[in-house]
């Protein structure tokens, strides 16, 4: 029977995650969403407290830690921003140099896991296209081979990290995904790139960014790009030619623990805010809005459902641990697609509806700025929505996996090669 | 021959104090300021005027711990402020006697004595069971000031050693009455948003004739004042203790429990100190305090 | 250089509960390392940065968690740990505990220096480190908000009801340090991960000759200074509001 507690350690750490968020994070995250902006200072402090690339092993520049950890503090960042911009930051250069240690060339992990780690770069996830981003197969930006270096050609979407890149010293870029040779669709001909649009502090030709503006989530940047004839040597080609597509999808079940991780932080910030409130305002001839039942019976169907969530996260989180840092693994990298969808499609949606509730408890001044629960439900919906993976592919993902992908395949052209 | 000490710097602590010697026997005061012997004689058998130049703990305990040997008292009381706590500590290493501290009442039981005292940052209390020696700090607001006595005590001045560090002293800038002395005492909290806005408090603390202070983070944390009221910082007992814009943590209101009367003003309802007040106005302090002021003004224009 | 830093597992103040007679319920409340005794660290921790000392951090206790406050300090860069295994640690009078700290001087010092809180975050006493200073016959720097080590001098600010104090010593010396005095540092996942693997030397009240001594404590009872708790609504007619509170003042004789 599994150990359902966290270990002395993972409190310790949860608690100087805490300790962190409270005195850093805390006091700046309503400035940070109304601004739009993570100031630089903070994330270069986050790297000193070791709180990116938590996973990745020591000899990369990282921790050394588990993604368990890493969820742990993604979990306590977002409760201290419920906004999640400064928990999305954390978690894309937590998930995403993960990847990048398990499939990456050597040379290209020991020069950018390092800067990660010390919050000098970022490396996020370039695989969105403008015509779409569910349909990872269908993506047409392609890598053509020339010498020993690949030229690009295509455009980008709906990409986090973009004007963070410019700005941060060093740059950083992405684990990037295009076509082999030629735009056909198929799962077959992706290759992984390590995508640097700014490296050393400059940014190479043949990249041109625009940002765009969203209805939240508004401290960290989505932007798109184009690429022209860029340039990427060989070094930085993630695993094998026309491998990659199973590459970004294992890269996809990391990353979207940490999601799912990063919504139920918030929705437990909007919860103990509901607490509060619940138990001290007074209506009706000194009523406190808990004794109706209304309302107390729908507080507790929420609270079940976020330790439920919970219990998803922490599982999916572990079994990636004992898959891909264990010298003993319980699993093979296919058995984390349901675990993960699970967790990935019941976490924001608890989410978002934790926050409906909430808002409506709190009444008119929910409705106000000032009250500030707006940020919450607005960062966290563009999870529901389905940022890092749509909702409706998680439900595809679990009929498949449970039902068996020959009732429920829906690949119904023949793949080109 | 007295069988206990007790240790002051202000006479209204010395007159409260002196009120123990109706459990302890008769009590010698010792003090550093030779200002207060007189007033102070007339409530113990004998005072002890202990010279220094500036306060330190070790040569303080020195004077107190030869003049414990020549009356043989095997009690010492000490108030329940920092430098009563240093010194209480320092004396019960010297006599290998139990320090007990915050100490709210006091009763004999045969031999032994029962103390109650304050624990887990003041929210709750304990009874402890101690027979001599012992030292005792005393909470402030604890004691009733005693009645004088027959004939005024005997007076007798003596120097501290030299202290083996150096210690140079400024005193805290007096804008008016200290609060541990004004019988009226305005606190500031959180809930003032600027520094410019402690001038209505001032302003208010000086219609009432008393002094005013802040919570630990306008101090430390904000740097609007030097001082601040808590449990690390001034401990005060006024007859009135207005609290603007504090919330009620323990480690403010272990400072200001000795008050006779608590009035909070706060817009939060759940606020835990209208646990702790007498009087608790919930509302917005800046629409508060201004009429508060402008009541007060007329009441003295009558 | 020797360093010592005492630190005492206390219960987290801010969530004591009570039950419906008005006792603490102590069992689940969860306990830390204090605010003063984190700063107190912390400052050891500098000493040995700045002048090359060799921190030792103790704590008197026998559970779970007096070994993990001990983890705690590794992870924020002390040299060594030791454990005073009582049983009753809770127990102890001041008097036992500021011997059993002074008999810790012979037998892994003599310590050049010895950090305390200034104040426990449960108990707040403040007795101890003077204690451990007369025991010792070390000069006491008490309350310092403002630590720096000059010259093989010990400078300290210490603000008071009445002022500022500035102190100045040679060692040895007994040093107790305010939650005010720095912003102790928050150990990373690495600090945490390596403080698993270091050794804690136990020793136990009789290794060191010292009697244990307990306190007869009774009635541990929920504090509450009796009081009127009148509430008075000033959110809408503030004037009004305003002149019931006068009038209540006056009659009670304060104004």
């Amino acid at each position: 029977m599994v150990n359902f507690e966290f270990s002395e350690d993972e409190i310790r750490f949860r608690d100087s995650v805490r300790e962190f968020a409270k005195r850093y994070i805390e006091p700046k995250w309503v400035e940070i969403d109304e601004k739009g902006r993570i100031p630089l200072d903070l994330i270069k402090k986050m790297g000193e407290q070791g709180l990116f690339a938590i996973p990745v092993p020591e000899e990369y520049g990282g921790m050394g830690g588990t993604m368990v950890m890493a969820a742990i503090a993604v979990e306590e960042i977002a409760y201290h921003d419920p906004s999640v911009a400064v928990a999305v930051y954390a978690l894309l250069n937590n998930g995403w140099p993960l990847a990048l240690a398990l499939f990456g060339q050597e040379e290209a992990k020991m020069e950018i896991l390092p800067k990660v780690a010390s919050g000098d770069a970022f490396f996020g996830i370039a695989s969105t296209e403008p015509q779409g981003g569910s349909d990872v197969a269908g993506i047409k930006t392609v890598a053509k081979k020339v010498g020993d270096k690949w030229i690009v050609n295509g455009e980008k979407s709906y990409i986090s990290g973009v004007r963070e890149i410019q700005e941060l010293p060093e740059g950083g870029g992405f684990f990037f995904i295009a076509k082999t040779e030629k735009a056909v669709w198929s799962h077959k001909r992706i290759t992984a790139f390590a995508l640097l649009p700014k490296w050393n502090g400059k940014i190479k030709p043949g990249w041109k960014p625009t940002v765009f503006e969203e209805i939240g989530r508004h401290g960290i940047s989505t932007g798109g790009f184009t690429l022209e004839n860029f340039e990427i040597e060989d070094k930085y080609r993630i695993g094998e030619v026309n491998k990659g597509f199973y590459l970004v999808l294992q890269g996809f079940n990391i990353a979207r623990t940490l999601v799912a991780a990063a919504t139920i932080g918030s929705a437990r910030w909007a919860l103990d805010r509901a607490k509060e409130w619940l138990t001290t305002r007074k209506l009706f001839q000194g009523r406190p809005i808990a004794s109706f039942e209304g309302i107390s019976f729908k507080f507790a169907e929420l609270y079940t459902e976020l330790e439920a969530a919970r219990y998803f996260v922490y599982k999916a989180a572990w079994m990636i641990d004992n898959t891909y840092l264990t010298k003993d693994p319980k699993f093979k990298p296919y058995d984390l697609n349901l675990p993960v969808a699970m967790a990935k499609l019941k976490a924001p949606e608890v989410t978002t509806r934790i926050y409906e509730e909430v808002l409506k408890w709190f009444g008119a001044y929910g409705y106000t700025k000032d009250c500030n629960l707006y940020r919450g439900w607005l960062g966290t919906f563009s999870y529901t929505i389905g940022a890092e993976g749509a909702q409706n592919i998680m439900r595809y993902i679990i009929a498949r996996d449970v039902l068996g992908s020959e009732a429920v395949r829906n690949v119904w052209v023949k793949e080109e090669e | 021959m007295v069988s206990a000490l007790a240790y002051a710097e202000e006479i209204s602590w010395a007159k409260q104090l002196a009120s123990l010697s109706k459990l302890f026997g008769d009590i010698a005061l010792v003090t550093p300021l030779s200002d207060n012997a007189e007033e102070a004689s007339k409530y113990y058998k004998k005072v002890y005027v202990v010279k220094t130049k500036t306060f330190e703990p070790i040569s303080v305990g020195k004077a107190i711990e030869n003049i414990v040997s020549k009356e043989g008292a095997k009690i010492l009381i000490f108030p329940c402020t920092n430098k009563g706590r240093m010194l209480a500590g320092i004396l019960s290493g010297k006599l290998g006697a139990i320090p007990v501290t915050d100490v709210i009442n006091v009763s004999s039981s045969g031999e032994k004595f029962i103390m109650t005292k304050l624990t887990f940052g003041g929210n709750a209390k304990v009874d402890v069971e101690v027979e001599p020696p012992f030292t005792l700090c005393i909470s402030a607001g604890a004691l009733k000031e005693a009645e004088t006595r027959g004939e005024a005590g005997e007076i007798e001045e003596l120097e501290a050693p030299e202290p083996q560090i150096e210690v140079s002293f400024e005193p805290r800038k007096a804008e008016g009455v200290s609060p541990e002395k004004a019988e009226v005492v305005v606190g500031a909290g959180r809930g003032i948003k600027k520094k410019e806005d402690l001038d209505m408090i001032k302003e208010l603390a000086k219609l009432l004739g008393g002094a005013w202070s802040v919570t630990r983070p306008l101090a430390a944390d904000y740097g609007w004042a030097d001082s601040w009221i808590g449990i690390s910082g001034l401990m005060i007992s006024p007859k009135l203790y207005i609290a603007v814009g504090i919330s009620g943590q323990p480690h403010h209101m272990m400072g200001v429990r000795g008050s006779k009367v608590i009035v909070a003003i706060n817009n939060d309802e759940s606020a835990p100190i209208f646990e702790e007040s007498d009087y608790g106005v919930v509302g917005d302090l800046y629409k508060v305090v201004p009429v508060l002021i402008k009541k007060l003004k007329e009441r003295r224009g009558r | 250089m020797k360093a010592l830093v005492a630190i005492k597992l206390t219960y987290d103040v801010n969530q004591i509960k009570f039950d419906k007679e008005g006792n603490p319920i102590l069992d689940s409340c969860p306990k830390v390392m204090g605010e003063a005794d984190k700063c107190a660290v912390e400052e050891a921790v500098r000493l040995k940065e700045r002048a090359g000392a060799e921190v030792t951090a103790v704590t008197i206790g026998s559970s779970k968690e007096h070994y993990r406050i001990l983890r705690d300090a590794y992870a924020m860069g002390v040299d060594k740990a030791v454990i005073v295994k009582a049983e009753n640690s809770e127990k102890l009078d001041a008097l036992t505990i500021a011997r059993i700290l002074a008999s810790l001087n012979q037998r892994l010092g003599p310590f050049d220096v010895i950090f305390v809180g200034s104040g426990a975050s449960d108990t707040h006493s403040s007795v101890i480190g003077p204690m451990l200073a007369s025991l010792l016959g070390y000069k006491l720097l008490a309350n310092s908000d403002k630590i720096s080590f000059e010259d093989g001098k010990f400078k300290v600010v210490s603000t008071l009801e009445d002022g500022q104090y500035r102190m100045e010593a040679s060692p040895p010396v007994v040093i107790t340090v305010t939650s005010e005095a720095n912003e102790p540092r928050i150990p990373t996942i690495k600090d945490i991960l390596r403080s698993k693997k270091k050794p804690i030397e136990e020793i136990s009240p009789s290794d060191l000759g010292i009697e244990t001594r307990e306190v007869t404590l009774r009635n541990l009872t929920r504090y509450v200074v009796p009081r009127k708790r009148i509430k008075i609504d000033a959110t809408e007619n503030v004037e009004e509001a305003v002149e019931k509170l006068l009038k209540m003042l006056e009659e009670e004789g304060v104004i």
